[in-house]
């Protein structure tokens, strides 16, 4: 068990840091290009397509678009708490502890549909 | 405001309401929504998006402190995750039924209980009960790390902790929070367990909790990256720095100030609500 909390730490450590990389040159080079625009978050209009689909998220990333970096940033931080139940169904799977697995298996499958909502 | 100036105070504000958090023990959401909404005339449906990212960022975050001590009751969390997991899906889809206004006034009475709560907390001798037979069944019992070696506690009110944990779930999602004020309250004083175990284990199940809704959050359009970025860094920050800082800071003043603050706004937050006005 020691083995994979120290992993486990490890991994979150490495996602958390590399979320915040992302975010931050998303936002930084979001600034560069447009920091004398005003702004105002006053009215809510969902955010278009292109920020809230998955795909086109990537797509926007991988094209540098400071939007999608930040964006796919943040995702990663959604995508860490998946990958650790997953990791946590799996050691319990490991162990041959069926309830738990059950259990964690469950929790991982919600997610998995939490994620899927947005594609 | 230029996006500048708003992303400079955004983020100074994020990164207060961090430190807040985490030296006070009541976490960032609830400090940050009320004061991007009030005084910042950000829309709450974008402050939502904003804690909710903020909120999984943290909690990984202090979780892998929390994995090194071995504090954490990772079949506790589980088990109990089930119940916030499910409430989450039911706050999600709550956010459409209830308007701004709804969720602005339930925003501020939680934060009053809150409040409340932070002080009046019993405190409870570690009990020599057998435990809740339940949890026997579910192999929930576990051991901390002491000086002494490994103490092992008893488990208690397994099914109105999974009850409690199903609220925040809800709370969690339809107010974009990570609820984890309540749940250290049902762990705490409801399944009786040790208050390291139960806040170590409390931060491991925020961010899967806050992670459900993310996806759903992102469908809906809630999460506004150029919002979202000064914030998530500033409260990320914050919570690292106020941990850096707890054994030299006298919380109990700061969390006298705090509270009184946060009362205030709390109160407005049901005000505007009841008016309308978010």
């Amino acid at each position: 068990m020691k083995n994979i909390n120290f992993w486990m730490g490890k991994f979150l450590l490495v996602s958390v840091m590399l979320s915040s990389v992302l975010i931050a040159i998303g936002g930084f080079l979001y600034l560069f290009h447009h920091h004398p625009e005003i702004v105002s978050f006053r009215t809510f209009h969902s955010e278009p397509k292109n920020l809230t689909v998955l795909p086109a998220m990537f797509r926007n990333a991988f094209l540098l678009d400071s939007r999608g970096l930040i964006q796919v940033g943040l995702l990663l931080l959604f995508i860490t708490q998946i990958l650790r139940v997953g990791a946590t169904a799996w050691s319990f799977l490991a162990q041959k502890n069926k309830l738990f697995f059950g259990l964690s298996l469950f929790i991982f499958l919600v997610l998995m549909m939490s994620f899927f909502w947005s594609f | 405001m230029t996006i500048l100036t708003s992303s400079e105070l955004l983020f100074f504000i994020a990164f207060f309401a961090g430190i807040l958090g985490s030296l006070t023990g009541l976490g960032g959401g609830v400090i940050l929504i009320p004061v991007l909404v009030l005084l910042m005339h950000v829309n709450i449906y974008y402050a939502m998006g904003a804690s909710l990212l903020s909120v999984i960022a943290t909690s990984t975050g202090t979780s892998i402190a929390s994995l090194k001590t071995g504090y954490m009751n990772l079949r506790i969390g589980i088990f109990l995750e089930v119940a916030a997991v499910i409430g989450a899906l039911l706050g999600a889809a709550l956010i459409l039924v209830f308007n701004s206004n709804k969720i602005a006034v339930v925003f501020g009475l939680i934060l009053l209980f809150s409040i409340y709560h932070s002080w009046v907390r019993k405190e409870h001798l570690e009990t020599k009960k057998p435990s809740d037979p339940i949890a026997i069944k579910l192999q929930l019992e576990g051991t901390y790390p002491s000086k002494t070696g490994p103490k092992s506690y008893s488990v208690h009110g397994v099914f109105l902790g999974w009850c409690i944990m199903f609220v925040a779930g809800v709370l969690s999602s339809l107010l974009g929070i990570g609820s984890g004020a309540l749940k250290v309250l049902a762990m705490d004083q409801v399944m009786k367990l040790p208050y390291k175990v139960s806040t170590a284990t409390s931060n491991f199940m925020i961010g899967i909790t806050a992670a459900v809704s993310a996806g759903i959050y992102f469908s809906r359009g809630y999460v506004d990256p150029v919002l979202t970025f000064p914030v998530v860094l500033g409260v990320l920050l914050g919570s690292i720095s106020g941990s850096k800082l707890l054994h030299k800071i006298n919380t109990k003043v700061l969390r006298m100030v705090f509270s009184i603050v946060v009362a205030f706004l709390a109160i407005q937050m049901i005000l505007k609500g009841f008016g309308g006005s978010i």
